[in-house]
């Protein structure tokens, strides 16, 4: 007997039985919310990735670039913000291709999606990856804000025997790297993120008297790690290092809430319950909540992976019933080709849904949208070809002015994504000289 | 044990010399003899000729090892083609020891039958396995001499199956583990992999609050408010029937076990779905552990909720309808299962009402912890007066840290505990608030959540100093009586060892061959060893992702959640019986027997099989459901959703039956353009024909595909089927690897049980690799083949295997810090 259990803390009322997060309800907690006043609106960066690439000629527009280019069918969803958004094409990934690794293609496209490195092929203890453009990101934007950074999937990734030979499921499940060997959890349930986002309910003092006491053990755990080290060998300190480091991280995570929560205490609001059984409930009730954290301001970074790499989900109510990565090799039989581009335009959808809801969202002078910066897009370009050329890649947000949208941006063949991926850190105020296989800035962005 | 050893040696020696005089006769004898090919179908691979070169001729000069590999291999396997990554005309055949990375890739490619590849000359069978026979011997030689038994990573941190177990077993509290953390990383096919369980501080985070409830859990301290637990019951499932665990005369609903904090009362909500004016109101009924405690006339759009006293603890929670003589009607009547049906036109559970939720809101006007079972766990002692209460406190923190941290505790780790303990007395203002401190900051140790395997230090290493330890092996030990007690319960049970486990570690008795022994039977016997079937199990054979599975629209009427239950139950209950019958492992793809309910039974054609509950049903001998093959579960999670993929199948045999994984695809695969495959009259073997037309393609896809053309016969959720889609008669013709034909499952089932080491062989890696928690790699082969070799008398049994595997050399040894796997130049940022 399968049963979903999720249980949550019950702060206001329970309404009705079996009720899942009603997204209305979601929306009635904003006001209390808005972090920003005029002068001190964050920048915020996001990126969104949707796994086994697309039909490209149903994602880049015709044509060299420019204002005046046509919606693709892909794009389409993107019409009524087509004001906030910029097109790019031209950008390869070409670290990942290693036409000499073998199988592998999906685990290599995802992996270095945000690093440029190939990742290294081993289901051992040696996984190593690369730290990611978001986590450099974070590193400068996540420091005074209660979470450093936000990863969350649609996608579970409790399933066994889907990932590639020879790699880590590690490889595919996380988007997001802190370091080379550190791969971030990216979650799932709503619930936890809630929670995360927002404590799990009680009065202001009991929260605090609960974090006082979270904090009063992780020093006590510091301390016996710090004697268990001793017992252990040399090489091996190195995970004893995660442990310590996660404490560590945990402990000013909770520092910096007590401080907020002290300021300003939470409103009262209900808890998502758990996963919603809908996919299309699930990938927009975890956009609120990210929607939620940057309006918050209790994060300013984010990777959000809409579906994982090969995934061979169906999407029947869109009229796909198909596997998503059967019909992404769509070996130009025009049905698959539909049914793909259904897919990605299904999912571009949900994210034009969240920049409308980030555009509607006053944040300072400006919206929530205006202080945001998002990179959507796939570590593959062509889905059949399974290469990581000529990537879709979508730009949106004003990044506080960084940014201006309403056009589509054309670069030579093979220009590295690396590139961009530097740019985009310019944009958020966060140098970084090189990333993969970068060779300098992007211009005319 | 170390003089058996030697002489074990000794044995192999002589066998490898009397099997390499037998080798050089058949080889010798093979010279005179045209290649034999096996009868099979031949599919000629121009590719292949054109890859390799044309086998050499037999020379004189040679050792007949060396001759027989220059005839069959090196056509392809050469410095100049290096097919597979593989050369193999530059090593010593008679140093098979020197290069046993290789050779061990040899043997597994010779043990699958798989190379020569089909089209190309082989030797004969006498011949083949002859020299299969050799390598191994050397190689098992060579192993003993240097024997080397791997290294488990120092520390490794509980999954979150096992932090749920461990939880269980240590405070008697059933958690539900991913109500308390994030699904786990996997590598190698499982998620007990020790190299990849990171920590990080989301995770942190949530074992920080995994602790806190815990803890308020087991100790009955009032949660900060009323919580509300929904259970929901999944839209598919059929409510018509009587669900298994309900009582006869009952129809539908849900049976929940339910952990209440405390004695208190609570509201019990139920959702209905379809709750719409019917012929006849519907009576549902609200029971606790079986006992009535209310029952609703429905009326139209009813929210039923009854508010029940409770005690603190487990709960059974049944809710389900008064069944009516109506609803048999309704049923036959009605279309059922059809989830895209738009509502009120039959839908998900006919016209019926049906349960779609259940509630437990509370607790209310709570009345103290109750006598729970988690507080008879815990509080082993109980002060009487506040002088006892420092004494009795001791206790429980010391009788807790010891199962949880799974044996010798430091003092000082105690000491921790009782600091803990203190604050929380001062602050909360009982004793039970001071042990349920300590009890949270327990759950956060390193050594709770971490299995840790330290090396030995150098000078106190008094296990490596046995008295014949070679200069090769000083840097292997045997791993302690408590180290080996936790290998064993993380095996067995997912979980922290027991008492009597511990017991007989801290005596120095557990590694003692008959001691180990009667400890592995009887935990086998033991219910936490469902385990096995589930986890290991569930991951080796993939059902663990029947609950993703979702079968597109041409299955949307014959697939529904009960049907996805009753599958998943069939192989769990199959496996189960496997284990505790202590069965051969054979019998896993043979048995003469299976577990159904109505509801499968139906799904398979199977007759008289009638309600809800499963039994044991004997199959006739061309039954094509005998053994797991013919496993809905099996057939389902190898399709994707809307048709068969005779490719997934047969890659799922290969890795998980033969244990011979297909190579990568090779470098640039030219993408299958401007082909049009799908037109909807072709079949199967004409769409796969494609991979044969491709010759880069074929190379494996000539491997893959035939073991999947003989499944051909189960439709995507595993119904039998003489026609396919588009009313084709099915073809399930094929060949293994080695050239071995068949027609259909049946004969599939036969040619892949009549080498039997293949499957042996392949079940004992992955036990293997589930054991230790790291990836198995060549220098463990010939542990593995010295457990088929002691299992083969009394047929590969399945509890022989795992005794095997307990008493193996990776398992209860390891090395130290040597050539570290972890590479130096990764640098922390």
């Amino acid at each position: 007997m399968i049963i979903t259990k999720v249980s949550l803390n019950r702060r206001t009322f329970i309404r009705g039985v079996g009720a899942t997060l009603s997204l209305p309800f979601l929306d009635a907690m904003l006001p209390a919310l808005s972090a920003a006043t005029a002068s001190t609106a964050p920048q915020r960066l996001g990126f969104v990735y949707v796994p086994n690439g697309m039909f490209l000629p149903n994602f880049h527009p015709a044509g060299n670039g420019g204002t005046s280019y046509e919606l693709t069918p892909i794009l389409k969803p993107l019409e009524a913000l087509r004001e906030h958004v910029v097109v790019v094409s031209g950008l390869s990934n070409m670290p990942v291709l290693a036409n000499d690794q073998g199988g592998g293609v999906h685990t290599r496209n995802h992996a270095g999606w945000l690093s440029g490195v190939l990742p290294k092929r081993t289901e051992g203890a040696n996984i190593t990856s690369a730290k990611t453009v978001d986590q450099y990101a974070a590193d400068k934007l996540g420091a005074d804000t209660p979470l450093r950074s936000l990863e969350l999937t649609v996608e579970s990734n409790f399933q066994v025997g889907n990932c590639e030979a020879g790699y880590s499921c590690a490889y595919l499940n996380s988007t997001s790297w802190r370091s080379p060997n550190s791969p971030l959890p990216h979650e799932d349930d709503p619930r936890v993120v809630f929670q995360r986002l927002f404590g799990d309910g009680g009065s202001v003092s009991a929260r605090i008297e609960q974090l006082q006491k979270d904090r009063s053990i992780l020093d006590s755990v510091m301390e016996s790690v710090a004697s268990l080290k001793k017992r252990l060998g040399v090489s091996d300190r190195r995970v004893m290092g995660d442990y310590l480091d996660s404490v560590r991280e945990v402990e000013q995570r909770i520092q910096r809430a007590e401080q907020s929560n002290a300021a300003t205490p939470l409103p009262a609001v209900e808890q998502p319950s758990g996963i919603p059984e809908e996919y299309d409930a699930h990938a927009k009730l975890l956009m609120d909540l990210l929607h939620l954290a940057y309006q918050g301001d209790v994060t300013r970074v984010s990777c959000l992976q809409i579906g994982r790499e090969l995934s061979g989900r169906s999407y029947p109510w869109i009229g796909v019933p198909e596997a998503h990565h059967g019909v992404s090799h769509h070996q130009r039989d025009p049905h698959n080709i539909q049914q793909k581009t259904k897919i990605d335009a299904y999912n571009m959808s949900l994210f034009a849904r969240l920049l409308d809801k980030m555009r509607e969202t006053r944040d300072g002078d400006g919206s929530l949208l205006d202080h945001t910066l998002f990179l959507y897009g796939a570590g593959m370009g062509d889905g059949d070809r399974h290469t990581p050329l000529d990537l879709p890649v979508v730009l949106a947000g004003g990044a506080h002015g960084q940014l201006k949208g309403g056009r589509h941006v054309k670069y030579p063949e093979n220009t590295p994504f690396m590139n961009l991926c530097v740019t985009l850190l310019d944009k958020v105020g966060v140098t970084v000289e090189k990333l993969g296989d970068s060779t300098g800035r992007l211009t005319d962005l | 044990m170390r003089k058996r050893k030697i002489r074990g040696v000794r044995h192999l020696f002589v066998a490898a010399a009397a099997s390499l005089a037998l080798t050089v006769l058949a080889v010798g004898h093979l010279a005179a003899v045209e290649p034999q090919n096996s009868g099979a179908p031949q599919p000629r691979d121009t590719a292949l000729s054109q890859a390799g070169t044309q086998p050499q001729p037999p020379s004189a000069d040679l050792p007949p090892e060396r001759a027989l590999i220059n005839r069959y291999c090196v056509g392809c396997h050469n410095p100049r083609t290096k097919s597979g990554n593989l050369v193999l005309d530059g090593l010593d055949v008679g140093r098979v020891g020197d290069e046993p990375e290789t050779w061990e890739k040899v043997v597994r490619k010779l043990r699958g039958g798989l190379m020569p590849p089909a089209g190309r000359p082989r030797p004969d069978e006498v011949t083949y396995k002859g020299f299969l026979a050799t390598l191994q011997t050397q190689l098992d030689a060579a192993a003993a001499a240097h024997p080397n038994p791997g290294r488990t990573e120092i520390v490794h941190r509980l999954n979150r199956i096992e932090y749920a177990n461990a939880v269980r077993d240590l405070l008697a509290l059933e958690m539900n583990a991913p109500d308390l953390l994030p699904a786990d990383d996997s590598s190698y096919g499982f998620d007990n992999i020790a190299g990849v369980l990171k920590m990080s501080s989301s995770l942190m985070e949530r074992y920080l609050a995994a602790a806190k409830v815990v803890s308020r859990l087991a100790v009955g301290s009032p949660p900060p408010a009323a919580t509300a637990a929904i259970y929901r019951v999944p839209l598919e499932t059929q409510q018509h029937d009587r669900h298994e665990q309900l009582p006869f005369g009952t129809r539908g609903g849900t049976l929940i076990r339910h952990v209440f904090p405390l004695n208190a009362e609570y509201d019990i909500k139920i959702g209905i779905t379809n709750n719409r004016a019917s012929p006849e109101p519907q009576q549902l009924e609200v029971t606790i552990d079986g006992a009535q405690v209310k029952l609703f006339t429905l009326a139209p759009r009813d929210q039923p909720e009854v508010r029940v006293p409770l005690t603190g603890g487990p709960h059974n929670v049944g809710v389900a309808f008064l069944r009516k003589t109506l609803d048999l009607v309704e049923q036959v009547r009605e279309p059922f299962q059809n989830p895209d049906a738009p509502s009120g036109t039959g839908g998900p559970a006919g016209l019926m009402p049906a349960v779609a939720s259940v509630t437990i809101v509370g607790p209310h006007n709570a009345a103290g912890p109750g006598d729970t079972p988690s507080r008879r766990r815990v509080f082993v002692c109980a002060p009487t007066s506040p002088s006892q209460e420092a004494r009795c406190a001791k206790t429980i923190v010391s009788t807790l840290a010891r199962r949880a941290y799974r044996g010798i505790v430091a003092p000082e780790n105690v000491q921790v505990l009782l600091d803990f303990y203190q604050k929380g007395r001062a602050d909360g203002g009982s004793f039970d608030n001071g042990i349920e401190f300590a009890l949270r900051r327990l759950l956060v140790s390193p050594e709770f959540l971490y299995r840790i395997e330290a090396d030995p230090a150098p000078r106190a290493s008094t296990a490596a100093t046995d008295s014949n330890t070679s200069a090769a092996s000083s840097r292997v030990y045997r791993i302690s009586d408590f180290e080996l007690a936790s290998r064993l319960s993380f095996f067995l049970w997912s979980s922290i060892p027991d008492d009597e486990l511990l017991d007989a570690a801290a005596r120095g008795t557990l590694r003692a061959p008959a001691v180990i022994e009667k400890q592995v039977r009887r935990m086998l016997a033991d219910p936490r060893a469902e385990t096995l079937t589930q986890n290991f199990g569930g991951q080796w054979l993939l059902i663990r992702n029947l609950a993703t599975a979702r079968p597109g629209e041409t299955y949307a009427l014959a697939f529904d959640e009960t049907l996805r239950q009753s599958m998943q139950r069939e192989t769990e209950l199959f496996l189960d019986s496997v284990v505790r019958e202590n069965r051969g492992v054979l019998e896993l793809l043979t048995a003469n027997y299976t577990f159904l309910n109505e509801r499968l039974a139906q799904h398979y054609g199977v007759p008289n099989v009638q309600g809800s509950h499963f039994r044991r049903v004997m199959l006739p001998a061309d039954s094509p459901r005998r053994g797991l093959l013919g496993h809905g579960s099996i057939l389902t999670v190898t399709s994707p959703a809307i048709r068969t993929s005779p490719v997934i199948r047969g890659k799922w045999i290969l890795n998980n039956i033969l244990g011979a994984p297909p190579p990568d695809p090779p470098p640039n695969v030219p993408a299958l353009s401007d082909r049009r495959t799908q037109a909807k009259t072709q079949t199967m073997r004409e769409r796969m024909s494609q991979h044969r037309a491709n010759p880069v393609c074929a190379s494996c896809h000539s491997m893959i595909d035939p073991a999947g053309f003989a499944l051909e016969n189960f439709d995507a959720i595993g119904r039998w089927r003489t026609v396919d889609e588009s009313f084709n008669a099915i073809d399930a013709t094929g060949a293994l690897p080695d050239g071995t034909a068949f027609n259909g499952a049946n004969e599939l089932r036969t040619a892949l049980t009549s080498h039997p080491d293949r499957f042996v062989h392949t079940v004992t890696e992955k036990l293997l690799t589930y054991a230790l928690g790291r990836g198995v790699e060549y220098y463990d082969m010939p542990a593995v083949r010295k457990i088929l070799k002691d299992t083969a008398p009394d047929g590969h049994r399945i509890q022989s295997i795992i005794l095997g595997i307990v008493k193996s050399y990776p398992f209860q040894f390891r090395r130290v810090d040597g050539p570290a796997p972890l590479e130096a130049s990764i640098s922390r940022q």
